[in-house]
């Protein structure tokens, strides 16, 4: 069963957070391309993708994902992405984003790194 | 029997695999699934990049439509290129449509020397598709470079074309939609230019003014007729149209003869019962001496039961394409169907592969009716293997390797052929034509070519159940030794 997406976004010191809960689909680009364009908008250069450990991400929310990360490097901003269950981790890695983009445990080591 | 070590083995040795073949999978049932509810090219176009580009992790692509009239407006999505950038390789690529290279595949780094390929490099774009809609070629899609920057594969290409046929197949469909749509809108005008004037033009000019009011009267009965007559047309057309796409896009998926393999000779044969088939058989070439032979039945009837089929019949040629064990191919397609599909859904199949190199037959019946194998006027029922597909998600099926011996015939059936002769509430009783005939029939024919077989089993089907209506679709594959 799909469940539906929220996102949110909140601003921390040194990096600004989009959180999705519920499953990323097509039908959240709207929403995750709004959210990123705010999170840019807060100045700072790090941006985490939070997710809820549950959420199932398919293709286009994969290909969502691909879009942010390629705008971000041009842009000079690198994505963190936090939350992802061990299969997502592999299917990040099978599909290239792991070389743009860092997978981390938590918030916090996102400062450290 | 130790198939589940030998699954435990499989998935072991194949994590990133498999991981990657469950992916290709989720994309096809969802893809299908998003773009099937779509009515328009554009949106199609959009929802259809969207997948690609997340399957492959592709940082560009083109997907373009130039069968432009009022009905087929041209179109194109794109993604990771600028708007200018897209719009310029859209119109350059326009005049190369009538070229023979622009109907095939085209990947950039196989084929420096052609014109075509020279035209991706332009927009740094490595692999052409096009997309054939009522065989005409309509357009096609780029793909740029992937993320991981390894190369396109073979795999990849069969997994691309696969996406591709669903695409054509909604594209055709939407096509039409917006074609009956066009025509549904000048209807429109017609019978809002006959509301607003033909009543009073005919009343002051014909008709004797004192019966207005019954004039009035007629001409609103008249229109609701004729808003009815058009809704009814838009379901018929519609629905006419949906079955002919899933009939051929099941033709298009039957294999186109019979695998030549020294040492057997196979023929087959399908007879649905309506437009579409439930049932799918399938030939599965794996070298140039052996050969998987497939043969499901979805349960249900009609353009659901189609769509299934048509699902699960691409997914077992990834599986096979990917020479996993014979349990495990089961086990991951029971577990697909099991996710993807409604609870009440599920499909009996038998799968085989024969070696002719071992003169093997090695075979996992998933809930099917058993496979009849007769050798030397005995008739030995093929049931190893397990439950139906797509009730438990987790389920190990066993399978059997049998020793092939000359002039041994083999025949794999769905249950259309033994229920033949009934009706739907009687399938299943004394008056179905039968596993006995079945066995009768196949003995008494078995000195036969398989063709022959084939066609001496149908006949006694046929002249057992004439009278009675076809309920059920009909599948038969045979198989003979030398």
């Amino acid at each position: 069963m799909r469940r539906e997406c929220s996102i949110k976004i909140h601003k921390g010191d040194e990096l600004a957070t989009i959180e999705v809960v519920g499953d990323l689909t097509a039908s959240a680009e709207k929403a995750m391309d709004a959210a990123y364009q705010k999170a840019c908008g807060y100045d700072t250069k790090n941006i985490l993708l939070k997710f809820d450990g549950k959420s199932r991400i398919n293709s286009a929310g994969i290909a969502i994902v691909i879009n942010l990360v390629i705008e971000s490097k041009e842009s000079d901003r690198k994505i963190f992405i936090t939350g992802v269950s061990k299969h997502f981790k592999k299917i990040f890695e099978l599909v290239g984003l792991t070389k743009y983009t860092t997978i981390v445990d938590s918030e916090e080591e996102v400062v450290k790194v | 029997m130790n198939s589940e070590e030998e699954f435990g083995a499989a998935e072991e040795l194949t994590e990133d695999a498999l991981a990657r073949r469950v992916y290709e999978l989720n994309t096809l049932h969802d893809l299908n699934q998003e773009i099937s509810t779509l009515r328009n090219v554009r949106e199609v176009l959009e929802a259809s990049l969207l997948y690609i580009i997340g399957v492959f992790g592709l940082k560009r692509g083109l997907i373009a439509i130039y069968k432009g009239d009022e009905a087929h407006p041209r179109e194109f999505a794109y993604r990771g290129i600028h708007k200018n950038t897209a719009t310029r390789w859209f119109q350059q690529l326009e005049p190369h449509l009538k070229a023979p290279y622009i109907r095939e595949v085209c990947v950039a780094q196989d084929a420096s020397n052609s014109p075509l390929a020279e035209l991706l490099k332009d927009c740094q774009f490595r692999v052409w598709l096009p997309l054939e809609v009522d065989e005409e070629t309509w357009g096609g899609i780029a793909l740029g470079e992937k993320l991981s920057e390894t190369a396109f594969t073979a795999d990849d290409v069969e997994l691309f074309s696969t996406i591709a046929i669903n695409i054509q197949n909604v594209l055709s469909n939407v096509s039409m939609i917006e074609a009956l749509n066009q025509a549904v809108i000048k209807e429109t005008r017609i019978r809002n230019v006959f509301q607003r004037y033909a009543p009073e033009a005919i009343i002051n000019e014909v008709l004797n003014p004192s019966n207005e009011e019954l004039l009035l009267g007629e001409s609103q009965a008249v229109r609701r007729m004729f808003e009815q007559m058009i809704a009814r047309l838009e379901e018929q057309h519609a629905l006419e149209r949906d079955l002919d796409l899933a009939h051929r896009v099941q033709e298009y998926l039957l294999p186109g003869g019979p695998p030549r393999i020294a040492g057997i000779e196979i023929a087959a044969r399908s007879i649905p019962a309506r437009g579409v088939c439930g049932d799918f058989y399938d030939f599965i070439p794996m070298s140039p001496y052996q050969v998987g032979l497939s043969l499901a039945d979805i349960a249900g009837k009609g353009m659901s039961a189609a769509m299934i089929a048509t699902m699960l019949q691409s997914a077992t040629r990834m599986c096979v394409g990917n020479y996993y064990p014979i349990p495990a191919t089961l086990s991951i397609l029971n577990r697909f169907m099991f996710r993807h599909t409604e609870t009440t859904s599920y499909a009996t199949m038998f799968y085989g592969q024969v070696d002719m190199q071992e003169r093997t037959l090695t075979y996992s019946n998933a809930g099917h009716p058993p496979a009849m194998l007769c050798r030397n006027g005995q008739v030995r029922r093929l049931e190893i293997g397990g439950s139906v597909i797509g009730i438990f998600e987790h389920f190990i099926y066993d399978q059997e390797t049998i020793e092939l011996q000359p002039k041994d015939a083999l025949v794999i059936y769905s249950d259309g052929v033994t229920d033949a002769g009934t009706t739907p509430e009687s399938a299943g009783f004394e008056d179905a034509f039968g596993q006995e005939r079945l066995e009768a029939a196949i003995v008494a024919n078995a000195s036969l070519p398989a063709s022959a077989l084939l066609d001496a089993i149908s006949g006694e089907v046929t002249r057992y159940a004439s009278g009675s209506k076809q309920f059920d679709d009909i599948t038969m594959i045979v198989m003979k030794v030398e």
